[in-house]
Order: C-alpha cells, then sequence, then structure tokens
C-alpha cells in the first residue's frame, strides 16, 4: 500500500495533491523522530545535566554557522537599503513577500523542517563574481 | 514554531497580513487553514499530552529545531532578495558581492560576539542587522 503512495508523488499533476503526499510523509517522520527522542531521553543512562550541557554546546555551535550567514545576509541588505534608500520600501516589502511565501510553503509541505531534522540541509546563497581587476585599469 | 512576520507591518503588501488574524479562529478545522503552530504536537516533544514533568532535554530539541528554522527560513529570504535585486538590475553584481565581501569580513571578526550571545541569550534579535528601526 505504501509503495503505491510514493509513486504518485512523481506521477500526480496536482500541485495541491502532491503537497499533501510530501507533507504526510515529512509529518510521518518528523513524528518518529520525535518519538525517537522522547524513547531515547527515557531510556538515557546518563545525568540530565551532563547531557543538557553537552546538547547545548553543539546546538549553539550549528547556530552559530546559521547565525553568520544570516548576520551577513541581514548586514548586506541593510547596506543596500543605506545606499539606495528609495529602494527601502520595496526591499522591505519584497522580504516579507518572500517570507511569508516560504512559511505558507513550510506549512504546505514541512520541507525544511524535515530536512533540518534530517540533518542535510543546505541553505541558499546570493550568487557572488569575482572582483573585476581591470576595472579603473583602463586598456 | 516562527514569528509571523519579518518586517515591520507598514511595509507588509496588504495580502500578506490579511490571513495572520483569522488563524486562531480556525484552529480547528484543519481543512480550511492549517497554520504552522498546527504541527507543534505531532513535532515537537516537550508538549506534554497527559501532565508528565516537564524534561529539559526534549525542550532544548525544540527550543533548537524552531531556532533553526527561523534562521535558515531568513537566509532563504535574505537570499532571494538579494538575487532578484542582481536579476531586476537594481544592484550591480559587482557592488553586491563586494558589500557582501564586507560584511562577511566584518561579522566573521565579531564572531566572538555572536558566540557570547548564543551562551547569554542576552539578545534574541540579529545582532548586525534591524529591519524594525525607524
Amino acid at each position: 500500500m505504501k509503495e503505491v503512495e510514493n509513486n504518485n508523488v512523481y506521477l500526480t499533476l496536482d500541485d495541491r495533491n502532491s503537497d499533501e503526499v510530501i507533507l504526510k510523509h515529512n509529518l510521518d517522520a518528523l513524528a518518529n523522530a520525535r518519538n525517537a527522542a522522547i524513547e531515547e531521553t527515557a531510556k538515557a543512562l546518563v545525568s540530565i545535566p551532563a547531557a543538557l550541557v553537552r546538547m547545548k554546546w553543539q546546538n549553539r555551535r550549528e547556530i552559530y554557522a546559521w547565525q553568520v550567514k544570516e548576520e551577513i545576509y541581514g548586514a548586506a541588505l541593510m547596506e543596500v537599503i543605506a545606499r539606495n534608500p528609495q529602494l527601502k520600501e520595496k526591499i522591505l516589502a519584497h522580504i516579507e513577500a518572500s517570507y511569508q511565501h516560504l512559511r505558507a510553503r513550510e506549512t504546505a509541505t514541512l520541507r525544511l523542517t524535515r530536512k533540518l531534522s534530517d540533518g542535510d540541509f543546505h541553505s541558499a546563497s546570493v550568487n557572488i563574481v569575482a572582483r573585476d581587476e581591470n576595472a579603473g585599469k583602463g586598456m | 514554531m516562527i514569528p509571523e512576520t519579518l518586517v515591520p507591518a507598514c511595509f507588509h503588501i496588504s495580502a500578506a497580513e490579511q490571513n495572520a488574524g483569522k488563524a486562531e479562529n480556525n484552529a480547528n478545522s484543519s481543512q480550511s487553514k492549517t497554520t504552522l503552530e498546527d504541527y507543534e504536537p505531532e513535532i515537537l516533544a516537550a508538549i506534554s499530552h497527559n501532565g508528565q514533568s516537564r524534561n529539559m532535554l526534549l525542550e532544548e530539541r525544540d527550543r533548537h529545531l524552531k531556532d533553526q528554522l527561523f534562521r535558515v527560513v531568513k537566509i532563504e529570504t535574505f537570499a532571494r532578495v538579494l538575487n532578484d535585486l542582481q536579476i531586476e538590475g537594481e544592484i550591480d553584481a559587482q557592488t553586491l558581492s563586494q558589500i557582501i565581501e564586507e560584511k562577511t569580513d566584518k561579522i566573521n571578526e565579531a564572531g566572538n560576539e555572536i558566540w557570547l550571545n548564543l551562551i547569554t541569550r542576552e539578545k534574541t534579535s540579529a545582532l548586525f542587522y534591524d529591519f524594525q528601526a525607524e
């Protein structure tokens, strides 16, 4: 039964249906991860304070990497706005609209939450160009 | 799971915020308006279903999952906007690359500040940008 459902993910042309199927798979996986965490905690032989300290350090290390990237892009957007005040409204509206879109997609599929839970998420990057070494040199 | 909005309300496009208030009323009818928060009982581990005692390990797990999700959604959002600004020609690729290079150097140098704040959690918002200002 399950396999038939799986196949449908790729066959369906209806966006809403495929969202629902993906959501169900992701939600099942996330619920399993949650139950595994509860079970693991219940049978843990380590002392809770020691495990908590270890967990917090590991989590901080993970968040540090995300936060640096978030801060760089956030600060870059502020700089773009500072240099182009006429773009301020447009940029902030665009930020909010993109955020709402991602939030709605997450509500529809839980894709990011699932990938984060599995530990295999790679975040988007801004396209960077090499510095033009010849700029201003004149040929 | 994550905040409803990211920038001050005065900059929202009207459509985006219309649903915000209605979400609560429809919490029961999962058909019409499911919110991200509706999944919490299934995803988060520390939510007590039958009055069990709190577990700090599970609370930290949940907190971390939500923290990661919010950061990642912000990164995806900002990257998309910055790339779109380039595509639309509002800012040229050289200038933007240079800005990002500068900010990368600055923020990497200030890594200790970020690290310290992760330990103290003194400031919950970002340290190097703020769209709420003004």
